[in-house]
């Protein structure tokens, strides 16, 4: 690693995390193109992880600063979507997505009682939430015997086509082809393949989070980056290069070349193009 | 810059503008997964503390929604914190705003579903403010202790106007989970008789999304076989 940012390795918040086991998070900063992670961002950087004050919730600082402005909307945003802009051939394409199913829940729940809070002074509970959302979920194994878009129905039914998924940046994957995302894949590998973390942001447990899959279409009023450190933030499983980088256990199947992947501004419900899989 | 304490009433607060997890989540529930592990004590114990400090007078009703999709899934021990929220429901229960009346029926409705016996029956009827300003909350209340009540109540409710039907269309997974199914199919023919020809239609294909078998025919058939002349049934029959 450049020698430059060594002083700032010995911080505090940085042998705290180190420790933790998150030293690849500032290899992947100290390493990121300068053409777009600037040396004077980086320092800033590691400048507030020196700033730590030894006890606050480590992770959570390490993330505010990802974030900052805390209160700008994401086109201003200091340090996310700094990398490489996407040509518009990404409008023409389906992109997958893999979410954690507790973000989907809270979506789609949120788009709803924006709906009935004010028309009905209404709102759904969560418990409830979730079992119409099980319904609404196909199973992997069901994917192929079932025709109609049952999402894309309920999207519709209940108007929230407009609302926005998730009020933050989303994280999109290409496929082997282009109208079908999900081409050449099992869907059950998918956290594997993308390489995805687990709960602690690392590789550890990453199969064990409930999640799901959908294909969807960028709208052109949404631009589209290749990923850089600042936005991968405080995960250890991202590396650089634009794809994907497989765990292990699946690079056998999948081989370890990788699929383009892209962060971008939220999308509304509308965009998915798919029914929504539990993988 | 100096750093933060995990911060509850902050992170409720902030809930729009913080940063999501490649997955999506916020950090609010970044921090209920964590505590959903159950695998550190003193975040949790930290978290409970916190929430036992909340001033819900002062939360919205954004905020106390947040707040409790937070403690639903982050399955946190919440032996104290249900007697803290039925305290707020006990000083506010002659309120008649809007805004306390919802908050205190979704306060209710959360403790009902935790199936924490603080509430029976009673207590539900005399809930007349919830009744009247809030029907839906106070019927998922009511629906688990008499499901005619809360029957009778949706009836009124979806002959009004469509959103309230789409109250019930998104219940529908909800219900069948915890009515009996035979006591639920008849429930939604009884619904099914009310209803315009679309809103029909709808609950129609909706039940069968959801999956609640309700005959081998649709509803739309059975209302019809229903009205029927009585010897034509016979002849149906033999």
């Amino acid at each position: 690693m450049s020698n430059k940012f060594d002083k700032y390795l010995n911080c505090e918040c940085c042998k705290i995390l180190d420790k933790l086991g998150y030293n690849q998070v500032f290899k992947n900063i100290i390493m990121d193109d300068e053409r777009f992670i600037t040396e004077e961002m980086k320092m800033e950087f590691f400048e507030h992880m020196k700033e730590y004050d030894g006890i606050s919730d480590v992770m959570q600082y390490c993330d505010s600063f990802f974030n900052k402005p805390s209160r700008a909307p994401l086109a201003n945003k200091k340090y996310l979507f700094k990398g490489e802009r996407v040509d518009n051939r990404i409008y023409n394409i389906e992109l997958g997505r893999v979410a954690k199913k507790m973000s989907i829940s809270l979506s789609v729940k949120n788009a709803l009682d924006k709906q009935l809070l004010f028309a009905s002074n209404s709102n759904l509970s969560d418990i409830d939430n979730e079992d119409a959302l099980n319904y609404l979920l196909i199973d992997i194994q069901d994917k192929e015997s079932i025709t109609d878009n049952r999402f894309k129905d309920f999207i519709n039914e209940f108007g929230i086509g407009k609302q926005i998924l998730q009020d933050n940046p989303m994280w999109t994957f290409e496929g082997l082809d282009n109208d079908d995302v999900f081409y050449g894949i099992d869907l059950v590998d998918l956290p594997c393949l993308l390489g995805l973390p687990g709960v602690k942001r690392t590789h550890e447990q990453y199969d064990k989070i409930p999640r799901v899959a959908f294909s969807l279409k960028v709208s052109f009023e949404v631009l589209v980056y290749k990923p850089t450190s600042f936005d991968a933030g405080l995960t250890t499983v991202w590396r650089h290069g634009g794809k994907t980088k497989c765990h292990v256990e699946c690079e056998g199947k999948y081989g370890v070349t990788g699929m383009e992947e892209y962060v971008h501004e939220p999308v509304s419900f509308d965009s998915i193009t798919s029914n929504i899989y539990q993988i | 810059m100096k750093g933060q304490q995990i911060d509850i009433k902050k992170l409720i607060s902030d809930n729009k503008t913080a940063l999501t997890d490649r997955d999506g989540l916020k950090p609010l529930f970044i921090i209920a997964e964590r505590i959903s592990r159950k695998d550190n004590l003193q975040l949790e114990n930290n978290v409970e503390n916190q929430i036992l400090n909340l001033d819900l007078e002062n939360l919205n009703i954004e905020q106390v929604n947040t707040l409790l999709s937070f403690v639903y899934y982050s399955k946190i021990d919440v032996s104290n914190i249900i007697p803290y929220f039925k305290k707020y429901i006990t000083s506010n229960a002659h309120s008649s705003s809007d805004l306390i009346v919802l908050k205190r029926g979704i306060l209710i409705r959360f403790i009902i579903e935790l199936k924490v016996k603080y509430f029976n029956l009673k207590d539900i009827l005399a809930e007349k403010n919830l009744r009247e300003k809030s029907p839906w909350i106070w019927i998922d209340c009511m629906s688990y202790y008499n499901w005619s009540i809360a029957e009778d109540e949706i009836s009124i409710q979806i002959s009004k106007k469509q959103h309230e039907f789409q109250n019930l269309l998104y219940r529908i997974p909800a219900f069948h989970r915890r009515i009996d199914n035979h006591l639920f199919c008849e429930s939604l023919q009884t619904w099914h008789a009310n209803l315009s020809k679309l809103n029909k239609q709808k609950l129609d294909d909706w039940a069968n999304k959801f999956k609640v078998k309700v005959s081998d025919l649709s509803l739309e058939a059975i209302s019809k076989i229903d009205s029927l002349p009585l010897f034509q049934n016979e002849l149906m029959e033999y």
